[in-house]
């Protein structure tokens, strides 16, 4: 026998109710005097749900509510239904550790091949024309903010832009598709050179200035030419969709404090996406630099001589900082040390490679070159 | 007067919690309709008062169309918005034109789809006051604000014209700050006190007609008592904890160290590890006193506006939640998520910095410490939620004396979940609950 709550269709009233089973029949009899007979199998029972209370529904749409459910599953309910299946795993704790773990791997899987894998996949099937909608007005926006004109000789200048389309411009497998144009800027002190999904690759003075032969500079612009034809642009706006879409489905109900966290847990999952495309424009960059006879240790070299540079600036400020507080040396120096004790956590949020180990593979590279070969198998760490 | 009471308990909504979470990842996301509907059943069925309890009637099967339209808006806003600034922008605008309508579909949908002791809730509200309430009024006191600023400005400018009124004008700045503080005080208990109207007076139970009776003054007179809590809390705050945070941390190296980065962005991560510290600490402490504050606005104007609402006009509301209840639980209960979260953060870092990137050893271990932060996290997030339910449910009391036992549901049409489902994806909050 079942006790319940007895309501007519839509009433707040209830009244005290039983409902009793016998060979495939149930008689439900309430307080006042209503009664329901049947088969059990036409009954309406609603999933179950942890103990909350269950409905029966019945055909004049009037409803008996029990807590029972355990009664209520050993008497009436049909072993079939989903509801069931669900409530069945939620209530063993072996089918919730197996959730955990499917959870958990699935999420790393999913984050560390599938999203990387889709993004790939759809920023090549996307026309061209997305490329250039995404860096439309970004040069602009460069120069307006950040970037002034180049101080270089128009001499220097025109040299090297022969030498971009003549030698490394056809090196790509794209070359026809892609629009590339090279353009040089100033942006004081900062030596880079950055590459824009449309095809413009941007070289700064002190870049130039920094590289001291032909072969250096072709290394990085090839490094550039990379990122434009794996579309690593493209890839990263996607990425970032996915991440965003994600989340917020799996912590659909999570509050305003708990999207801190998974904020932070984002930005993790970014970085070691844009670092996996530095790699692979890296390795762009060899595999061409092998093909067309340049050293890939050209690579290793500039970028040992950027780093250096950069290093210097922060050195020469550090300098600075010293001499205005003598006194207060002790303390700057601790703060040194924490400085390389943090190195290796600050490392896993950057977005680019740790430069030692770019360098590295350069050199194995370079054995390849120096061994005459135009291939070369190198496993990458990831 | 009864109390209103929460018998859902941690462990069993986190076993719902983790299967919902296995189904949706393993359906790519098809599952969330029927995952939601899940969640809020399992509330709203704990939700008990008077031996009668409430219920959530929407089906997976309902919501799931709206869904797919509702993703589909928000996948295509994620990327556009990422694609161009500007088309983000406009995107953003047309959303604000739609939030009304998002409301008011969402309030309909969710009113409708929830009942007590077999009776459905209903909403009479129309779609021209929403209008009103969610945009026009927000915009146009939104505008004003600048106005007053504008004034402001010209004032000041005004009084010290020749350039020697310097005292002058700090006096009429000051004053001016003054007034434009309290007019946004002031703007946001009146919006509060419009929407609070618009929803409960538009909400029917059966056949039954909520009625609130507010005025903005008190809910002013809460607002900037909170106010003047979080300025004085803020200001003690920063000075105890400057005063302690400088015994360890050189402030004028850092601001040089700003000061180099700012030149050379390769140098931003340095000076992040050195005042993160710093930055921590001041972020948990604006934290720690916009809670109190907050509890303190939230309950008192809770009690205000419960006592001042009636059902029917015999059946009335009260509100016993405490602010110092409320603040212990929302504190305690983000420090218990942050916990497992932040331990874990520390444990992978220290792995990777233990065994190097990549290596075998590290990424099981990795790994095995991820299985047991989603277990640990998870259920604290659990715990925490219905803690939270419970806490507010058991400060809201309801006059059963007279008995619901006369109301009955209202025929009511079939309703699209579009409006509900779109609020959900975009994370409209719209201030229901009891």
């Amino acid at each position: 026998m079942i006790h319940g709550k007895w309501h007519a269709e839509g009433s707040a009233a209830q009244q005290d109710a039983s409902l009793n089973t016998k060979d495939g029949f149930y008689e439900l009899l309430t307080k006042e005097g209503h009664c329901y007979k049947g088969k059990i199998a036409d009954l309406k029972i609603s999933d179950r749900l942890g103990n909350v209370e269950r409905n029966i529904t019945f055909d004049d749409g009037s409803i008996f509510a029990s807590p029972h459910n355990d009664t209520i599953d050993r008497l009436l309910q049909k072993p079939s239904s989903v509801g069931s299946f669900i409530h069945r795993i939620e209530s063993h704790m072996g089918w919730v550790v197996v959730g955990i773990f499917v959870t958990a791997l699935f999420m790393f899987g999913f984050y560390k091949w599938g999203v990387p894998w889709a993004s790939e996949k759809i920023a090549h099937a996307l026309p061209r024309k997305t490329n250039e909608l995404i860096a439309l007005n970004t040069l602009k926006f460069l120069d307006k903010y950040l970037l002034s004109d180049s101080k270089l000789k128009e001499a220097q200048k025109e040299q090297i832009r022969s030498r971009f389309f003549k030698s490394l411009v056809p090196l790509g497998s794209t070359a026809k598709s892609n629009n590339y144009k090279l353009h040089f800027r100033n942006w004081p002190g900062i030596p880079n050179a950055l590459a824009l999904p449309s095809g413009d690759i941007i070289l700064t003075d002190k870049f130039v200035e920094l590289c001291q032969n032909q072969d250096e500079m072709d290394s990085v612009i090839l490094h550039e030419i990379g990122h434009v034809e794996r579309r690593h642009s493209l890839q990263t706006l996607i990425e970032g969709t996915f991440i965003t879409v994600s989340v917020m489905l799996i912590v659909g109900d999570i509050n305003f404090l708990g999207d801190m966290g998974v904020g932070l847990g984002s930005i993790l999952v970014s970085t070691a996406y844009s670092r996996r495309h530095e790699s692979e424009a890296d390795e762009f960059a060899f595999k061409k630099m092998l093909r067309a006879k340049i050293d890939p240790s050209s690579f290793a070299t500039i970028m040992g001589r950027i780093t250096k540079h950069v290093e210097g600036l922060s050195l020469e400020h550090k300098k600075k900082t010293k001499k205005s507080k003598n006194a207060k040396s002790e303390k700057t120096k601790t703060a040194k040390t924490a400085k390389t004790d943090e190195a290796s956590f600050w490392d896993y949020l950057s977005s680019h490679p740790q430069t030692s180990e770019r360098i590295r593979l350069a050199n194995q590279y370079s054995a390849c070159f120096k061994k005459g070969l135009t291939t070369c198998q190198i496993a990458i760490a990831e | 007067m009864q109390t209103l009471n929460f018998d859902g308990k941690s462990f069993e909504y986190f076993r719902i919690w983790i299967v919902n979470i296995l189904l949706t990842i393993i359906t790519f996301g098809l599952y969330f309709p029927w995952a939601k509907v899940r969640t809020n059943r399992y509330f709203y069925a704990n939700a008990k008062l008077d031996g009668r309890n409430f219920e959530y009637h929407a089906t997976g099967k309902q919501l799931f169309i709206g869904y797919l339209v509702a993703m589909g808006l928000f996948i295509l806003y994620t990327a556009l918005q990422q694609v161009s600034p500007i088309l983000g922008l406009v995107l953003f605008a047309i959303f604000i034109l739609a939030l009304p309508w998002i409301i008011w579909r969402s309030m309909i949908f969710g009113l409708r789809m929830t009942s007590f002791s077999n009776v459905r809730f209903g909403c009479a509200g129309k779609l021209r006051p929403a209008y009103l309430n969610y945009l026009v009024l927000p915009v146009g006191l939104y505008v004003l604000f600048f106005g007053l600023i504008g004034i402001a400005y010209m004032a000041v400018k005004a009084v010290n014209s020749t350039g020697e009124n310097m005292g002058a004008a700090i006096v009429v700045g000051v004053i001016m700050g003054i007034i434009i503080l309290v007019y946004t005080i002031w703007a946001f208990a009146y919006l509060k006190k419009r929407n609070t109207t618009y929803q409960l007076n538009g909400t029917r139970y059966g056949q039954g007609i909520f009625q609130t009776d507010i005025r903005v003054g008190p809910l002013l007179k809460y607002a900037l008592w909170g106010l003047l809590f979080g300025i004085i809390g803020q200001i003690i705050y920063t000075l105890v904890a400057g005063a302690i945070l400088s015994l360890f941390v050189d402030f004028k190296t850092i601001s040089s160290m700003g000061g180099a980065a700012a030149e050379n962005p390769e140098l931003i991560p340095m000076v992040l590890s050195v005042l993160m510290p710093v930055i921590v600490t001041l972020y948990l402490g604006l934290i720690f006193i916009l809670v109190l504050a907050g509890s303190y606005v939230i309950s008192r104007q809770r009690k205000y506006i419960y006592d001042n609402t009636k059902l029917d006009g015999k059946i009335s509301f009260a509100s016993t939640l405490k602010a110092r209840s409320l603040a212990w639980v929302s504190l305690s209960n983000l420090i218990a998520i942050m916990i497992p979260l932040f331990v874990a953060a520390i444990l992978l870092a220290g792995i990777q910095a233990v065994f190097g990137p990549g290596n075998f050893t590290g990424l099981i271990i990795s790994a095995g410490v991820g299985l047991v932060t989603v277990f640990v996290a998870g259920l604290v997030f659990c715990w925490a939620k219905v803690r939270m339910a419970r806490l507010m449910l058991t400060g809201t009391h309801v006059d059963t004396q007279v008995g619901f036992d006369e109301y009955v549901t209202e025929k009511q049409s079939q309703e699209s979940s579009l409006g509900d489902q779109i609020g959900d994806a975009f994370n409209v909050d719209i201030g229901i609950g009891v």
